[in-house]
């Protein structure tokens, strides 16, 4: 009976990760194309798409520089799936299922008790924070999976097995190689650790210093691309509140309302601004309308009608909080601190509460909840009462996150997934061969990647032939390649020959004639695609 | 005669809140706003006439801007007024009297749920320097009384409770009363009491079945206070204030379920979608999301996160809490579930706490500092059990006390610098600054006018005027009185004075006119008399002449 709960919940898991996952998120979105065909990349060629040989600290994309785990995890979903949606997406799926399964042992470790794991799980399993990210390509989830296990090889570390600290510090390095993000958790999580387990680490010292010393050696060219190249810190200074100018002004003109006292230079000191956005950043992250309401802003990272958290998680979580202490259960301090320290990191970002910056909180939630519900059902007088309320809140409230998820978020969000790039392609494609022209508006931004993907293009002809600018911000821009040329403008090209158009809707040359619209989702033209010809 | 400490230590604090209540209570917030003008004007018109600014005999509900003001701050005023006369120190008076008030029933209320001096004394101590008091016992808001009336009403009740015979009567009298009152404060208590009173009769049911003759009276009293109330809720005037507040005006909600389930009747899920997209359902998850977004972290502890609107609820830089409350306050939290206090004391601060913000989650602009204050003074009750209980845990006592303390007292000096220094310079623009100014100088210079014109966008521009211009109000009803508050209103005037929108060429060619506005209503080349700015330096009125 009880292995067989186990490979239920992990059943559930693979299926709610992988139904459908081709299909709906509606499409490719930029970041997804970029890895799969990066992937590709190395698979066929073993060089990117800019042509550098396997690149091991960061992949030039479009000038956004990512980390290349996730890329290196996809070469051989791709390999035995192809170039399609479902291949790109499938290492996030898989390492989702493996996230819960790695969710169970750790709850099991934790509070030692299996019906607290089986139920962490199963919550992680029906997680929509923790679902959205695994049905996408998001490094980010895969980031999660590494962390997850680098804490679990920790705690297994200091209960009498001290060779997995290998595998924790392996877990975390490629954890950081994963996801940006994790570059500003794996610290302070391990603090956290540290301070749990403080003896146990106090008595493996040298141990954990051979351990530190042949880590800092894989995480050298990391860290050296990160703080010593102009590319590395750039997408950091982009997004930092610590760039704003806002607080000096706000600084100065309080420090000015004193009379420029010089003790209004410390009181109104401008690191006291910064720190009280910061602080503001930092607390984003417990809005409540964000974990139980609408979640992240961005419809890409949310489907915008549920919250983070389920809204019965509200009431698991505080109990379990409470319990923990309450309890004064041992590894409370672990659990809480997970807990506290994830939004540290993302706080120094502009754009806050950011469920995907900050999804390596998971599974705490997820872990508190099931600690809560436990005792919860221990302390209750009216257990049956309890269990069917539960059950009533837990299905109604799956049945609602999966109805929006499948039915309404496609249809209503299919243009925040650049929708309608394959349907174009697809249609040009048998036409590729006859014309000698095909121009494409740039208006939602890097077309060539979806023609890369979908017609399969060889990677070495394209690194090889395409025409490729950098602009200030060292972002990448594709010109032209082979016959394709992507327009800020398009009608403003004028070829001799045959040429097809691909703009937005109703931007076609005037003597272009249509050949087709393509129409997102919610009904809403995305693409006029038509054509001219031009007598030599 | 010896006194005992904790009576020194309660004298203290009231000597305390009393000093941060009035001090400069006059001219800081640096001018009144709009509702306080309006309660000032329409008192001093009940003094004089027993009517308000329309005409109304001793209203029940102050029309004033077409919100429909509950009354009983208006009436608390009229004594103010007629003791300091009308001026800024007497509107605010009440409120920061009564804020004082709070702080001693705050303290005997406490002390009667939890029989112990220190928790009681501290948590009126917080009440007395919290800053979500202060803000409102500092100005003329009606809804600052309802911590009074809450703290009393609870405190008359769990006396009454353990009374005997007559007394019984006349606790239960006490706590009818402070509740019943309540309800005429603000439309939030009206939601608030009716549930919280209920609770407590719930929790003390036992006893008070036993003592039903002593009843009769405080529930005939409730009773009447009902049938008073029970006609301005459901008048017209009242339906449109709750109309023009809650979240069910919006009807995109409505119009979104429709859109959804149309495409699940499309796809065949008509059912599914029928009960999902439900139309009775769907402002359920708005108003609970309203109803928590009252414990943001952000929205508590940082006011940059709330739009400049929300700049009369707190000082620059710090919101309604002290950052020093975040751990004492979820200390108290824990330790008033899991420790031995009274389990019936422990439900009434969590009903209390769970109940005060339902009426502020069926509004929009939540979360409000002001439609929640009725919070007050549970966040202090936590911080107080919390402090007192790591205190009680803590070996080394002297050091805790001196940690927390310095502490407390750095944010403490902070926020009392952001108020007197820093307030009025950021914020005198949301007071509405300048139309005192601008009401004495364009007074003195009608005399070469024919007319004088105020722009309507001075927001209520009458009220500024004949608040302070003083203006007789038996003499402004006889010349119509005020016509409308709406805020499309421009048919307002008294004296030379007409209150509507400028069109500066038009209207100056009609007869020699004196306009006051804001400085971008006038052409560039206009012959500007004034220039009134704002404590910060901004342009904020032009008084300017037609000819």
């Amino acid at each position: 009976m009880k292995k067989y709960t186990l490979i239920l919940i992990v059943i559930l898991a693979f299926v709610l990760r992988t139904y459908n996952l081709g299909a709906n998120p509606p499409s490719l979105y930029w970041d997804e194309a970029s890895l799969g065909y990066n992937a590709y990349s190395i698979l066929k060629t073993a060089h990117d798409e800019h042509g550098k040989f396997l690149p091991i600290t960061n992949f030039g994309a479009y000038g956004d520089y990512k980390p290349p785990l996730y890329i290196y995890a996809a070469v051989p979903s791709v390999a035995i799936f192809g170039l399609t949606e479902f291949a790109i997406r499938f290492p996030s799926a898989l390492f989702g299922v493996l996230t819960i399964l790695l969710t169970y042992f750790l709850a099991k470790k934790l509070f030692e008790d299996e019906k607290i794991a089986y139920i962490a799980a199963f919550f992680l399993a029906i997680s929509p924070w923790h679902l959205q990210f695994s049905r996408g390509a998001f490094e980010a989830n895969l980031g999660l999976f590494l962390s997850v296990l680098g804490i679990y090889s920790f705690v297994k570390f200091a209960n009498e097995k001290p060779k997995y600290i290998f595998l924790s510090a392996a877990s975390f390095l490629a954890a950081m190689y994963t996801f940006t993000g994790q570059r500003l958790f794996v610290p302070v999580i391990l603090v956290v650790l540290a301070l749990q387990f403080n003896k146990e680490v106090a008595k493996n010292i040298k141990l954990i210093v051979i351990t530190a010393l042949i880590s800092l050696v894989f995480f050298w060219p990391l860290f050296r691309f990160v703080t010593q190249t102009i590319e590395g810190k750039l997408r950091f200074n982009e997004v930092t509140i610590f760039k704003d100018l806002q607080p000096i002004d706000d600084s100065i003109r309080f420090r000015g309302e004193d009379g420029f006292a010089w003790w209004a230079d410390i009181l109104h000191n401008r690191r006291f601004f910064f720190t009280n956005q910061y602080l503001i950043h930092y607390f984003d992250a417990f809005n409540p309308r964000f974990l139980f309401f609408t979640g992240d802003v961005n419809p890409r990272l949310s489907i915008q009608t549920i919250g983070e958290l389920y809204l019965f998680d509200l009431v698991l979580i505080l109990s379990g909080i409470y319990f923990l202490f309450y309890k004064r259960q041992k590894y409370r301090f672990l659990v809480i601190g997970w807990l506290l320290v994830s939004p540290l990191g993302p706080a120094v970002a502009r754009e806050t509460p950011h469920a995907l910056r900050m999804v390596y909180i998971l599974p705490s939630f997820q872990l508190i909840a099931a600690y809560g519900v436990y005792y919860l059902y221990q302390t209750i007088k009216y257990k049956k009462v309890f269990i069917a309320s539960l059950l009533l809140a837990v299905s109604v409230s799956l049945i609602y996150y999966l109805h929006m998820y499948y039915v309404h978020y496609p249809v209503e969000y299919s243009d925040q997934w650049q929708y309608g790039y394959k349907q174009a392609v697809e249609y040009v494609k048998p036409l590729y061969n006859n014309v000698d022209h095909i121009v494409v508006t740039e208006n939602y931004g890097r077309p060539y990647v979806y023609f890369l993907i979908f017609m399969k293009m060889d990677p070495k002809t394209y690194y090889k032939k395409a025409s490729v600018s950098r602009d200030e911000q060292f972002f990448y821009h594709v010109n032209s390649f082979d016959k394709l040329i992507f327009a800020g403008i398009p009608s403003d090209y004028n070829l001799p020959g045959k040429t097809i158009f691909i703009t937005t809707p109703g931007a076609l040359p005037k003597k272009a004639y249509l050949l087709k619209t393509i129409n997102q989702l919610d009904g809403k033209p995305v693409f006029d695609i038509g054509e001219t010809i031009n007598e030599n | 005669m010896k006194i005992q400490k904790y009576k020194l230590a309660l004298l203290a604090i009231i000597v305390l809140a009393a000093a941060l209540r009035f001090y400069q209570l006059g001219t800081n917030p640096p001018s009144l706003d709009w509702d306080e003008t309006a309660e000032g004007y329409n008192a001093y018109s009940l003094l004089k006439t027993g009517k308000d600014e329309y005409g109304y005999k001793l209203p029940l509900s102050f029309r004033s801007f077409d919100d429909y003001k509950p009354p009983l701050y208006i009436y608390m005023t009229v004594p103010s007024v007629a003791v300091f006369g009308l001026n800024n120190f007497a509107v605010r008076f009440p409120s920061a009297f009564l804020g004082v008030l709070a702080v001693i029933f705050c303290y005997l209320a406490v002390f009667e749920l939890f029989k112990n001096r220190a928790i009681a004394l501290l948590s009126s101590l917080f009440l007395a320097i919290s800053p979500w008091h202060l803000q409102f016992s500092r100005v003329g808001f009606e809804t600052n009384s309802t911590i009074l009336w809450s703290t009393l009403g609870v405190w008359a009740f769990l006396n009454g409770v353990k009374s005997k015979g007559v007394k019984i009567m006349l606790w239960m009298c006490l706590a009818s009363t402070s509740f019943g009152l309540n309800l005429f404060m603000y439309h939030n208590s009206r939601v608030f009491i009716p549930f919280f009173a209920l609770v407590l009769i719930i929790l003390f049911k036992n006893k008070l079945l036993k003592v039903k003759k002593y009843l009769v009276i405080p529930i005939a009293l409730a009773v009447i206070f009902s049938i008073i109330l029970l006609p301005i809720i459901f008048s017209i005037q009242g339906q449109l204030r709750y109309k023009g507040t809650t979240v069910f005006s919006d009807l995109s909600p409505l119009y979104k379920a429709a859109e959804k389930t149309e495409l699940d009747r499309q796809k065949g899920l008509f059912l599914v979608g029928n009960i999902l997209h439900n139309r009775r359902l769907v402002y359920i998850p708005i108003i609970v999301g309203n109803y928590l977004s009252h414990l943001n972290p952000t929205f508590l502890l940082f006011p940059d996160s709330f739009d400049n609107t929300a700049n009369r609820h707190h000082v620059p830089g710090l919101a309604l809490l002290y950052w020093w409350d975040i751990p004492f306050v979820l200390a108290g939290i824990y330790f008033l579930i899991k420790n031995k206090f009274d389990s019936k004391s422990k439900t009434v601060v969590f009903a209390w706490f769970l109940l005060a913000p339902v009426a502020a989650a069926v509004t929009w602009g939540v979360p409000h500092a002001l439609r929640s204050e009725i919070y007050l003074p549970t966040f202090q009750i936590f911080s107080a059990i919390g402090v007192y209980t790591i205190y009680s845990y803590r070996k080394s006592k002297k050091l805790f006390i001196i940690v927390a303390g310095t502490l407390l007292v750095m944010n403490f000096a902070y926020y009392l610098h952001q108020y007197y220094v820093h307030m009025p310079l950021e914020y005198s623009k949301d007071w509405q600054y300048g139309r005192r100014e601008a009401a004495m100088i364009s007074n003195q210079l009608k005399n070469n006018y024919d007319r004088v014109i105020v722009s309507t966008k001075l927001e209520q521009p009458h009220e500024f005027w004949l608040y302070y211009l003083k203006y007789d109000p038996g003499r402004y009803l006889s010349e119509g009185g005020t016509i409308s508050g709406g805020f499309l209103e421009d048919r307002n005037h008294f004296d030379k004075f007409f209150f509507k929108p400028i069109d500066f060429n038009k209207q100056s060619g009609e007869a020699k006119t004196l306009f006051i506005g804001l400085p971008s209503e006038f052409p560039q080349n206009a012959k500007v008399l004034e220039k009134i700015d704002y404590l910060n330096g901004e342009p904020a009125i032009y008084i300017v002449s037609g000819v």
